[in-house]
C-alpha cells in the first residue's frame, strides 16, 4: 500500500506513481515512517509521544489533521475507501454577498 | 529514550516538482519585543487584537526627515497629516517636534486646536470647508487652501464682510509625470486655471497670494516627480511675482512619500523597494534651489509628510484564533483583526511575523481576520511556521491609515497604546465598548422592547 512512496530521513517524499514530491516536517517524517511501517492510525499518538515532547491530547489532535491531509493529497490508497462524510459546501455563499 | 522537540506534522507538496527543493530556504523571522517590551505581555495587559505605536520609531522619523530637507534648504516647515493618524498622543509628539498640523475637515481642525496648535499653525486643506469652518479659519488666521472656484468665492466674500485683506493659498494639481494624475483637487496647473485663478483673487481685492499648495498622490515611487512638481510651482510662483506683484511665501508639495511597505504589486519589498527620504528631499530642495528666486524671497518649504512619518512607527498585535485547511488544500489562519482595523490590507502587503517560532516547516498561508465577510483577508499568502489558537503575531508596518480608517463593522474597535522611549507603556486609546457604537442611537418609544 505504500510502495510507490519514497521517503528520505530528512524528510523529501518522492510518490513514484504521480511524480510528486513533497517536504515533511521532522515529526511528519515519523508519522508517515510509522504508517509505511503498518502502525495502525490509532496508535499514531501514542508513538508521537513516546518519540517526542508532547502530550497525548496534543498529539492526538495533530495526528488527526496530520492523516486528514496525508489522505486529502491522495497519497494513500485506502484498502477501503469509507463513505466520506459529505463535507457540505466548503465554499459556501457570503451571508452578506462580499459587499463593500 | 530521551524524547526530541516537537514540532507540528507537516506534509507539504511542492509546487514545481523538484525545482523549489534546491531554491534558497526563505528565512524565517519572528519578533518577540517591540521596542524592548514583551508582545505577549502587551496582550496579557491590554487584550487583543492592540494597536501599538512607538514613540522613539516617530521621533526618529520625524527628525530624519527634518534633517533631509533643512540640511538642503534653508526655510523648511512640516505640518503633520492629521488624516494620517490622529491620535492626540500622536499628533503631540510631532507637534513637539516642531510639526504644525495639516487638516482637512472642520473637525481635525478642532482637533488641532484643542491641542493647542494656534490658528496660523494650521494648514486648512480639503474640497469642503463649510462657512461657519471658514469664518473661524479666517478668524484665527489659519492657513487656508482653496480648493475650487466656489471656495474662493465664498471665502473673497467672508473677507469683504470683515474688511480684511485675507492672505489664502491655492491648491494646484499638474502632471508630474506619474499615474494616477490626481486631479480631481485643485485648480489645473497645466491648462492655465491655477493661473487665472490667482488672477481673479488678485483682482477682487480682498485676498492676496500667500503659498501655493500641491499633493501629486500617495505612496509616490518616484522622487523625480516631486522635482517636477516643485519645479511647475516655483516657476508659477515667479510668474505671479512678475504678473501681480504678490510675492509667495510658501511653496507647500503635500504628503505622499513612500514608506517602507509593499504594494501588493511591488515585487521587491517596500524596505528595499521605497526611496529614501534624502532622494526626495534631493529632487524637492534642487528644484526649488534651482527656479531663480531672489535671495530675500525664497520661499519656505512646507511639507505634508503622513505615512512616510509613521507607517513604520505602528504595529497589530494579533492572535490566532483557529486553524483551517481550505478544500484546495491551502492552509488558512484566522486572526482576530480584520479589514476593520487594518484598512491598508487591500493594497500593501504588511510583514506578518509570529511572536514566537516554535520550529515547523514554513507553508504558504492565507491569513482572515475575524470578520463574516468574504473579503476580511489580511494577508492572500505568507509563509508562515505552524502556530496554535492563542499565539500571537505582530503586523507591521501599519501606523498610517488603519487607526483613523477603522471601522466599528460587526466588532468594536482595539485599544491602542504608546510605548514610550523608556519602554513606558501608556493606554493612549481605551478599546471600545458597546455604548460607544450604540451612544447615538434613539430608539422610537413605540419600538421599545
Ligand atoms: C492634502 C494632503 N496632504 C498630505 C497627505 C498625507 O499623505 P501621505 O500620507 O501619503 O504622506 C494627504 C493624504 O492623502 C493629503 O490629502
Amino acid at each position: 500500500m505504500y510502495e510507490h512512496l519514497a521517503l528520505s530521513d530528512n524528510g523529501f517524499l518522492f510518490d513514484t506513481r504521480s511524480g510528486a514530491t513533497y517536504s515533511l516536517s521532522r515529526t511528519g517524517t515519523f508519522l508517515l515512517r510509522e504508517l509505511m511501517r503498518g502502525t495502525h492510525p490509532s496508535d499514531l499518538a501514542a508513538r508521537l509521544t513516546d518519540a517526542f515532547e508532547v502530550d497525548l491530547p496534543a498529539a492526538a489532535r495533530d495526528c488527526e489533521q496530520f492523516l486528514f491531509r496525508v489522505k486529502d493529497l491522495a497519497l494513500l490508497d485506502e484498502a477501503s475507501d469509507d463513505d466520506d462524510d459529505d463535507p457540505g459546501s466548503p465554499r459556501a455563499a457570503e451571508p452578506f454577498g462580499g459587499v463593500r | 529514550m530521551s524524547r526530541q522537540p516537537y514540532d507540528k506534522p507537516t506534509i507539504l507538496k511542492h509546487a514545481t516538482g523538484l525545482a523549489n527543493k534546491f531554491g534558497r530556504g526563505p528565512s524565517r523571522k519572528s519578533l518577540e519585543r517591540i521596542d524592548g517590551v514583551k508582545v505577549t505581555e502587551l496582550i496579557e495587559r491590554f487584550g487583543s487584537p492592540l494597536f501599538v505605536f512607538s514613540e522613539h520609531r516617530l521621533r526618529q522619523k520625524y527628525r530624519e526627515a527634518y534633517r533631509a530637507f533643512s540640511l538642503r534648504y534653508p526655510k523648511v516647515q512640516f505640518s503633520w497629516s492629521y488624516k494620517t493618524n490622529y491620535l492626540d498622543a500622536v499628533c503631540r509628539i510631532f507637534h513637539q517636534e516642531g510639526a504644525w498640523a495639516e487638516v482637512v475637515s472642520e473637525i481635525e481642525y478642532e482637533m488641532a486646536r484643542r491641542l493647542g496648535i494656534p490658528g496660523e499653525h494650521i494648514l486648512f486643506n480639503g474640497p469642503y470647508k463649510p462657512e461657519p469652518a471658514l469664518r473661524t479659519a479666517i478668524a484665527e488666521g489659519s492657513k487656508l487652501h482653496l480648493d475650487h472656484y466656489e471656495e474662493l468665492y465664498t471665502v473673497e466674500r467672508l473677507a469683504r464682510e470683515a474688511g480684511r485683506v485675507v492672505p489664502v493659498s491655492i491648491r494646484i494639481n499638474m502632471d508630474t509625470g506619474i499615474h494616477p494624475r490626481w486631479d480631481r483637487f485643485g485648480f489645473n496647473l497645466d491648462n492655465g486655471e491655477a493661473l487665472d485663478a490667482i488672477r481673479r483673487l488678485h483682482a477682487g481685492g480682498h485676498l492676496v497670494l500667500e503659498g501655493i499648495h500641491s499633493h501629486i498622490g500617495t505612496f509616490v515611487l518616484d522622487p523625480e516627480a516631486y522635482g517636477r512638481a516643485a519645479a511647475k510651482m516655483a516657476e508659477l510662483a515667479l510668474t505671479v511675482r512678475r504678473e501681480t506683484g504678490m510675492v509667495v511665501k510658501y511653496l507647500d508639495v503635500g504628503g505622499g512619500f513612500a514608506s517602507r511597505s509593499t504594494l501588493h504589486s511591488q515585487y521587491a519589498p517596500g524596505a528595499d523597494g521605497s526611496p529614501p527620504i534624502d532622494d526626495y528631499a534631493e529632487a524637492i530642495t534642487s528644484a526649488l534651489l534651482g527656479a531663480g528666486f531672489p535671495q530675500n524671497e525664497m520661499p519656505t518649504l512646507m511639507l505634508e509628510t503622513g505615512r512616510a512619518l509613521i507607517d513604520d512607527a505602528g504595529f497589530m498585535v494579533t492572535r490566532v484564533v483557529g486553524n483551517k485547511r481550505l478544500a484546495n488544500g491551502t492552509r488558512a489562519l484566522i486572526v482576530d483583526a480584520g479589514v476593520n482595523v487594518l484598512f491598508t490590507s487591500f493594497w500593501y502587503r504588511h510583514d506578518v511575523l509570529p511572536v514566537l517560532d516554535r520550529g515547523g516547516m514554513l507553508e504558504e498561508t492565507v491569513i482572515y481576520g475575524p470578520l463574516c465577510m468574504n473579503i476580511d483577508v489580511v494577508r492572500p499568502s505568507v509563509l508562515l511556521p505552524p502556530l496554535e489558537a492563542g499565539d500571537a503575531l505582530v503586523i507591521r508596518p501599519v501606523g498610517a491609515y488603519n487607526l483613523t480608517q477603522s471601522m466599528q463593522f460587526i466588532r468594536l474597535r482595539p485599544a491602542a497604546i504608546l510605548i514610550g522611549e523608556n519602554q513606558e507603556v501608556d493606554v493612549v486609546r481605551r478599546a471600545e465598548v458597546l455604548d460607544d457604537l450604540k451612544g447615538p442611537e434613539l430608539l422610537p418609544a413605540r419600538l421599545a422592547p
